[in-house]
């Protein structure tokens, strides 16, 4: 069972005060994950939306020709999983857990009456969830912006995009 | 820009004639006009500009904008327009990060201003209002993701054809520009 006390200090959740938090809390299970396991696959159908309590999240995104790109690292407050359950379209992304990870879980039942609703915790929640995606155009914007300049892009190995970047 | 003093009906009405806010009671419409400004710009007035701090969102009523901003060499270049209906600088608002572009009136413009706090205030009140505007404003961010996501695989994916010969770093600045003004002119 998750406490409230777990979600008080995620910064995307900060608009939502102690009732919501508790109700919130209420309705969210725990995950947890191996290093290496796949938390969500690319072009799976969307079971609900994950919050990263500890640990870390790669996320990687296969392309057409078949190889992997790196896209971005989650830490510690990181909602994620929230685009395929908002549009019911399949996963855009593998994630990854990167040690060991504990998560939040939030199943599409769940998650869509939260989006469906218009109480105040309903509505603070989505705002939760917006400012997630805002940050998701505005770091990929950023990416590309930052491609844009370098003089070289350099991929590893594992086709992780270049340091800093991923 | 200056104030213009529309009635709290006369607003209520511009909202009820958008799509966003299909649903709405009038008395809703009413409630949310009473947090709303309408505001007008001459042509070449500059409603903000990048890097200012976001506090307000607004919907445009009439008139034309232009989005503009610096490149990754430092060029100033124009990303985008709004136009009649269109929504901008909702983003800041949400993630209290700074303008990402400079919005300019192309012509003489009138926009509905909706202050952060106001909004904040309407989400903590449950109000349908805030509802409606959530759910337009998701379902906009989700296109614009799997719209990013196609087009960064086309940037990191080479044709074996030998059709698509550009550098990884040609692809993204060709993008770079599309994607900006894709990002605050809907």
């Amino acid at each position: 069972m998750i406490q409230s006390s777990e979600l008080r200090h995620i910064p995307s959740l900060r608009s939502l005060d102690e009732r919501s938090l508790s109700a919130l809390a209420g309705v969210m299970v725990r995950r947890e994950f191996e290093d290496g396991a796949m938390v969500v696959r690319q072009g799976a159908p969307a079971d609900g939306i994950y919050l990263v309590l500890k640990g870390h999240i790669r996320v990687t995104r296969q392309l057409p020709d078949g190889s992997n790109v790196g896209l971005v690292t989650l830490g510690p407050g990181a909602l994620f999983g929230a685009l395929a359950a908002l549009d019911g379209r399949s996963r855009a992304a593998d994630c990854l857990a990167w040690g060991r990870v504990h998560t939040c879980f939030l199943s599409l039942s769940d998650f869509n009456a939260l989006m469906e609703g218009v109480t105040p915790t309903a509505l603070r929640f989505q705002v939760a969830v917006l400012r997630t995606l805002f940050t998701d155009v505005r770091s990929t914007n950023q990416r590309l912006a930052e491609l844009a300049t370098l003089p070289e892009v350099d991929l590893s190995a594992d086709g992780t995009l270049i340091t800093g970047l991923a | 820009m200056a104030r213009l003093e529309l009635t709290q009906d006369e607003v209520a009405r511009a909202l009820l004639a958008h799509p966003i806010f299909n649903g709405l009671t009038t008395q809703e419409a009413r409630d949310f006009a009473g947090h709303c400004l309408v505001v007008h710009l001459h042509a070449n007035e500059v409603l903000f500009h990048q890097e200012d701090p976001a506090q307000d969102m607004y919907m445009v009523l009439a008139g034309r904008l232009t989005l503009s901003c610096v490149s990754p060499d430092d060029i100033p270049v124009v990303v985008g327009t709004v136009r009649d209906g269109g929504i901008l600088g909702e983003m800041g608002v949400f993630d209290d990060a700074p303008r990402s572009a400079t919005a300019t009136a192309a012509s003489d413009v009138t926009l509905l201003q909706l202050p952060g706090p106001a909004f904040s205030m309407m989400v903590d009140l449950g109000h349908a209002a805030a509802g409606n505007l959530l759910r337009w404003l998701r379902g906009q961010l989700c296109e614009r993701l799997r719209v990013l996501d196609e087009r960064l695989d086309a940037v990191f994916t080479s044709d074996n054809d030998g059709a698509n010969e550009d550098s990884v770093q040609k692809r993204a600045r060709d993008l770079w520009g599309a994607l900006r003004g894709e990002g605050e002119a809907q």
